[in-house]
């Protein structure tokens, strides 16, 4: 009963929350390094 | 103890949280600049979390789930759009507006606006105001029929009864803490709704059996559910997804929004906000979007006629949790719409007492004085709202139609475009708020928003235009006239 799913989806699903994360955690990082 | 007791528990206790946290502020809240700006003392918390779910209403916890329910993968569309959406706010937006209002001391966005561009005959703060209270008045009395309907559903009162209930409580700590009350209180609905939109879809996707098998299982019902496009090819996809995508094109000139930016104590606080509001925002709508998903599968029936998707998320609450739980999801459908509501009340009325009455007519002369005119405006505008969700009154509704477009595309490009550093003149920047507001209105009136696309995405560019062409024009009128002054250039 299970049916292929495009890879399209997965990256849709998965690596856009995930490099939107990680840019706003690397951005965070470097702002702090600018501080000190 | 039923169930059903519990829950109602759990939302009094949620309840009395809101009223409780409304009177802590009160006690600080004395001058004009804590009652609409909490003194401009807001930690990077606060900010993040009293922004993100201020501009998210009971539409992310109820309207996005049943979209991804009804549409699968494709509806998703909206999450990076979104939070695109945020990015331009939070690391763009942000840091300047804060300094901005700081410098100019302005309190609210036509506050800003009048100072940036100087508006000696107050065209551009009559017009900002008028704008904000059509938009935002009729958003809340719609938000306030959701009150109604939410307690309705969740807590077992009658319609009016939870407009009554609902209302009250939003009216009375908006009144007393003023902005210090409605941040408090947001941050505190926005870490509900953060809680409840990672362990609903956590616990809604487990129970299908995981990731793989969610989707597998929605491919199998049909693979439109799980394809980018959602089975849509051609114009049709085009309309869709820059539909979508358009909504995130909004976020930049929402004044409920803005003004916490103007409100963040410092730079360091803005720097944190930006991060913790982005992992909020990915949470929250990658949330809904797996619940919807996992939903379709777990509860099918809402799909058939007669069931409705949107409300896919109380259910499932009562159905996969125990009732204490349950409570505390509940209480985070309330936290959206409420959230939502207090921060778009204190807006409108603060663009009657301090833009208005205060800085228009003069007629308040002290910072009491102030202070009074603005809860005064909060009661007065909030038992509106409960009046007309009461009865139902459709006129004013319809301008809920136009509320998130027609800020968006009045105000959001005005603000990108001037604190970029890019020279508007007073007039160019009234041409792009009324172009963006006008186009928005008759766009959506024409119906090209059903049939081409979303009314924000070409409002906000010829808004764009409108603003640069008129204030390029005056340029060139003032460069060939020797000796004439140049044109109000921004403020910069």
């Amino acid at each position: 009963m299970d049916a292929p799913v495009p890879l399209a989806t997965h990256l849709f699903l998965l690596a856009v929350p995930l490099v939107v994360s990680g840019a706003a955690l690397l951005a965070y990082w470097r702002g702090r390094r600018r501080e000190r | 103890m039923s169930a059903d007791t519990q829950i109602v528990l759990v939302v009094a206790a949620y309840l009395a949280v809101l009223l409780g946290i409304g009177y802590a502020a009160a006690r600080l809240t004395r001058s004009p600049e804590d009652f609409f700006l909490a003194n401009r003392s807001l930690g990077a918390w606060v900010t993040a979390i009293s922004s993100t779910a201020s501009s998210e209403s009971g539409w992310v916890v109820l309207g996005a789930v049943g979209m991804t329910y009804t549409h699968g993968v494709s509806a998703l569309w909206f999450a990076p759009s979104c939070l695109a959406g945020y990015w331009v706010n939070l690391y763009w937006l942000a840091p300047r507006l804060r300094r901005e209002a700081k410098r100019t001391g302005a309190l609210t966005l036509p506050d800003l606006l009048a100072a940036r561009f100087g508006d000696p005959g107050h065209r551009l703060r009559l017009v900002s105001v008028a704008i904000i209270f059509l938009s935002l008045g009729g958003y809340v009395a719609a938000q306030m029929t959701a009150t109604g309907k939410a307690m309705q559903a969740i807590v077992g009162v009658s319609y009016p009864q939870g407009i009554v209930l609902g209302g009250t409580i939003i009216v009375v700590y908006t009144l007393m803490g003023g902005f210090r009350a409605v941040s408090w209180t947001d941050f505190f609905q926005g870490t509900v709704m953060v809680a409840a939109l990672v362990a609903m879809p956590v616990l809604a996707v487990a129970a299908v059996g995981g990731y793989g098998a969610t989707l597998a299982r929605l491919a199998a019902i049909d693979p439109g559910l799980v394809s980018l496009s959602g089975n849509r090819t051609g114009f049709a996809l085009f309309g869709f997804v820059a539909g979508l995508l358009g909504i995130g094109l909004g976020y930049p000139g929402q004044p409920h929004v803005l003004t916490r930016y103007m409100a963040a104590a410092g730079e360091a606080e803005i720097r944190r906000s930006q991060l913790i509001a982005m992992l909020w925002g990915v949470l929250v709508f990658y949330g809904a979007g797996f619940l919807g998903l996992a939903g379709r599968l777990l509860m099918p029936e809402l799909g058939q006629p007669g069931g409705d998707p949107e409300q896919l998320f109380p259910l499932l609450s009562r159905s996969l949790l125990h009732p204490i739980v349950a409570g505390v999801m509940l209480a985070a459908i309330l936290s959206a719409i409420m959230s939502t509501v207090s921060s778009q009340l204190l807006v409108a009325a603060s663009a009657v007492s301090r833009d208005l009455f205060e800085q228009v007519f003069g007629a308040v002369r002290s910072g009491k004085a102030s202070v009074l005119a603005g809860r005064l405006a909060v009661l007065l505008l909030g038992v509106a709202a409960m009046v007309v969700a009461w009865q139902e009154v459709r006129v004013v509704f319809w301008f809920v139609l136009f509320a998130w477009s027609g800020m968006g595309a009045a105000f959001g490009p005005v603000l990108l475009l001037s604190l970029s550093g890019e020279t508007l003149s007073r007039r160019g920047a009234l041409a792009g708020i009324l172009t963006g507001f006008g186009v928005t209105v008759a766009w959506k009136l024409s119906g090209l928003s059903e049939t081409v696309i979303y009314e924000l995405v070409p409002a906000f560019l010829l808004a764009t235009a409108a603003a640069l062409a008129v204030s390029w024009v005056e340029r060139r009128r003032g460069a060939s006239r020797p000796g004439a002054p140049r044109a109000a250039a921004g403020g910069r």
